[in-house]
């Protein structure tokens, strides 16, 4: 016993050597950065300078204009739909994927889903740009079949739609793991009982597949929250999230304890809201 | 034992065999890569701007001082100063070429190296027009000069609403969402929409009395050059307020796109019916390659490479000896009468109140565009 005791630290020593360059690496380059941020926030601003004296003008500035509660509204609003629509999407194709039979379907579909990612953001902006403007394809298809135009970009149907499409591969890849998880046997189990195909995906494979839908949310929801390029270039300078506030305000105009004051709302936002929802889904785990 | 017969080894013996693998290899490497030219960084926008640059300077400085010149792209000149100015000490280029409005802001934060005629002797050709002190020191030097303007898509648009050189036009009904207006973390557009309305560039509140009435025109609001290069040559709109250089690089590529300043806009500061000009300037960071820096910004004002810079961007030389534009260039820059039209707005100015400007311009404006 003594000797397997003594084994157990070698090998929690072993494993903190092995993690300590992921520590040293995290804590620098991510806490250290946060904490600065976090100061940084509290710090007036000066035209050009920042001057190192506490005030909370930053978070007033925020939370008594309609213009910044407003854009955190429409953050959350589209990193939400967009968190949704991925999960609603990517399901069915993460069901098909774990449960083909077909090698030949498996693989086309995984091609589909892997070949999406090795595209650039940028590049997959422009061809959305490209299909969703007015003189766009698909309004070129509406005209062609006497309806339309579509305003589908510089507003929030474009973000979304592209932000869903930047998404969904991760969804599926997130969802496909955990339906795999769910042992077929319950399944054909709950079919050789009596049940419908509905009552067996609503009272077996989605319960048990909880866990899974709760990560596909927490990162879809979280990616969706700090989305930058998607809203800048699709957004037509109309629609805003709050990392484009906070572009412009670190670039264009300095004051960058302004910018980390929306940054620290916008993770704090993103934590609570996160949490809120893990809460609810274990509660209903736990109960299930 | 046969030749090709193993022999086993410890495992002492495989980690010096490995360990001699390894420094052999290394000090190969070292040995026998040729030792690094010395180089410099210099920021430059993508496209047109780092062709010009390149090609007729960059590749001309390297034949001359067998120093490499490398390039640190940008999507806007306000990026790259925050970038800066973040690195404040290290710098990640050595030569900084942007807009005005931005090395204005680096040069307040501290990290330029001022210019003299001693580091920079062709500084003594400038035009002092492109010399602007900031308290009582150079801290750059204008490269070329640039007129913005309207970029009109005049074969989109259809004979009976033509333009017709006036700046009540864009107001026209009829040309609802047809353009585009640049943010306004854009000194240009702002003072000229402020002069129409009877402001000037220490009076903004006109200019977004004009955009509040110009406001159903515009389909969307763009940030960078390529958005709206994107949109003109698409056909998505018809008209941009950019500068005559991007409008250039856009004709180079075959769309067919006008450059117009309208005439009845009101006088402002003695000057009648004003063109916003700027010159976009370059100069040194403090604490990277000063000495190659200076170098460089030298070559760069000499006659020779503001011809081959301007001619390929179709902008203005800043320096007077430099010989004349070729003629296809002469559309895109400011020619007789239009020179006495050139407006310098304050920068400087702007750049204390750009702040509260942006948030008002997402309060006020932003909400009306696209919705007429």
């Amino acid at each position: 016993m003594e000797g397997t005791r003594s084994d157990d630290n070698r090998v929690n020593l072993k494993q903190l050597f092995l993690l300590f360059p992921s520590i040293v690496y995290v804590v620098l380059i991510f806490q250290l950065a946060l904490a600065l941020m976090l100061v940084t926030a509290f710090f007036r601003y000066q035209f050009p300078h920042i001057v190192d004296q506490f005030t909370l003008e930053n978070f007033q500035r925020f939370f008594s204009s309609s213009l910044y509660l407003g854009t955190l509204y429409v953050t959350f609003k589209i990193a939400a739909t967009t968190s949704l629509l991925s999960l609603l999407l990517g399901y069915p194709v993460a069901y098909a994927l774990a449960r083909s039979q077909s090698r030949l379907e498996r693989a086309v579909l995984f091609v589909a889903v892997l070949i999406s990612l090795f595209l650039g953001i940028i590049e997959r902006i422009y061809a959305w740009v490209l299909l969703l403007q007015d003189t766009g394809i698909v309004n070129r298809l509406l005209a062609t079949l006497g309806l339309g135009p579509v305003r589908l970009m510089y507003n929030e149907v474009g973000i979304i739609i592209a932000s869903t499409h930047f998404l969904l591969s991760y969804a599926i890849f997130t969802l496909m793991g955990s339906i795999q998880s769910v042992s077929p046997s319950l399944e054909e189990a709950a079919l050789g009982l009596g049940a419908s195909r509905v009552r067996m995906f609503m009272d077996v494979t989605l319960p048990l597949t909880l866990p899974g839908i709760l990560s596909c949310v927490l990162l879809t929801f979280s990616l969706g929250m700090s989305a930058f390029v998607i809203p800048m270039l699709m957004g037509g300078g109309l629609v805003w999230m709050l990392s484009n506030m906070i572009y412009d305000r670190v670039v264009f105009t300095g004051n960058i304890p302004f910018a980390s004051a929306i940054a620290l709302i916008l993770l704090f936002v993103s934590i609570v809201s996160t949490q809120l929802v893990t809460m609810l889904v274990t509660k209903k785990i736990k109960v299930g | 034992m046969t030749l090709f017969s193993c022999t086993a080894i410890t495992k002492l013996q495989a980690i010096v065999v490995i360990v001699i693998i390894i420094v052999a290899g290394a000090a190969g490497y070292y040995l026998l890569t040729p030792k690094e030219k010395p180089y410099i960084t210099v920021t430059t926008w993508g496209e047109n701007f780092l062709d010009a640059m390149k090609n007729g300077v960059g590749v001309p400085f390297e034949q001359q001082y067998g120093v490499e010149v490398r390039y640190a792209l940008q999507g806007s000149s306000g990026e790259m100063a925050a970038k800066l100015i973040a690195e404040k000490g290290n710098p990640s280029a050595d030569v900084f070429l942007g807009g005005e409005q931005a090395v204005v802001r680096a040069a307040l934060a501290g990290i330029m190296a001022p210019l003299t005629e001693d580091k920079v002797p062709n500084l003594k050709d400038i035009a002092s027009a492109a010399k602007p002190e900031l308290n009582n020191t150079l801290w750059y030097v204008g490269v070329f000069g640039l007129a913005s303007g309207w970029a009109l898509r005049t074969d989109l648009i259809p004979a009976n609403l033509a333009y017709n050189g006036s700046w009540r036009w864009f107001l026209d009904p009829r040309l609802k969402g047809k353009f585009t207006v640049h943010d306004p973390t854009w000194t240009d557009q702002m003072s000229w929409a402020a002069a129409v309305y009877g402001g000037d560039d220490h009076n903004y509140d006109p200019a977004l009395k004009f955009f509040k009435d110009f406001a159903p025109n515009v389909k969307f609001v763009f940030s960078t050059d390529a958005e709206a290069t994107n949109a003109l040559s698409s056909g998505e709109i018809w008209g941009a307020y950019e500068y005559a250089t991007v409008v250039y690089g856009l004709a180079q590529k075959g769309v067919q796109v006008q450059m117009v300043y309208p005439e009845d806009v009101p006088t402002v500061n003695g000057i009648k019916s004003p063109i916003t000009f700027d010159i976009d300037v370059i100069g040194v960071v403090k604490g990277g390659k000063e000495d190659l820096a200076y170098k460089f910004i030298n070559y760069i004002l000499s006659p020779e490479a503001q011809y081959e810079y301007c001619s390929r961007l179709g902008n203005a030389p800043v320096n007077p000896k430099t010989k004349p534009m070729p003629p296809e260039i002469a559309p895109y820059l400011l020619t007789g009468s239009e020179l006495e039209r050139a407006w310098r707005v304050d920068l400087q100015y702007y750049s204390t109140i750009q702040d509260k400007l942006v948030e008002r311009w997402q309060t006020e404006i932003a909400p009306l565009i696209g919705k007429g």
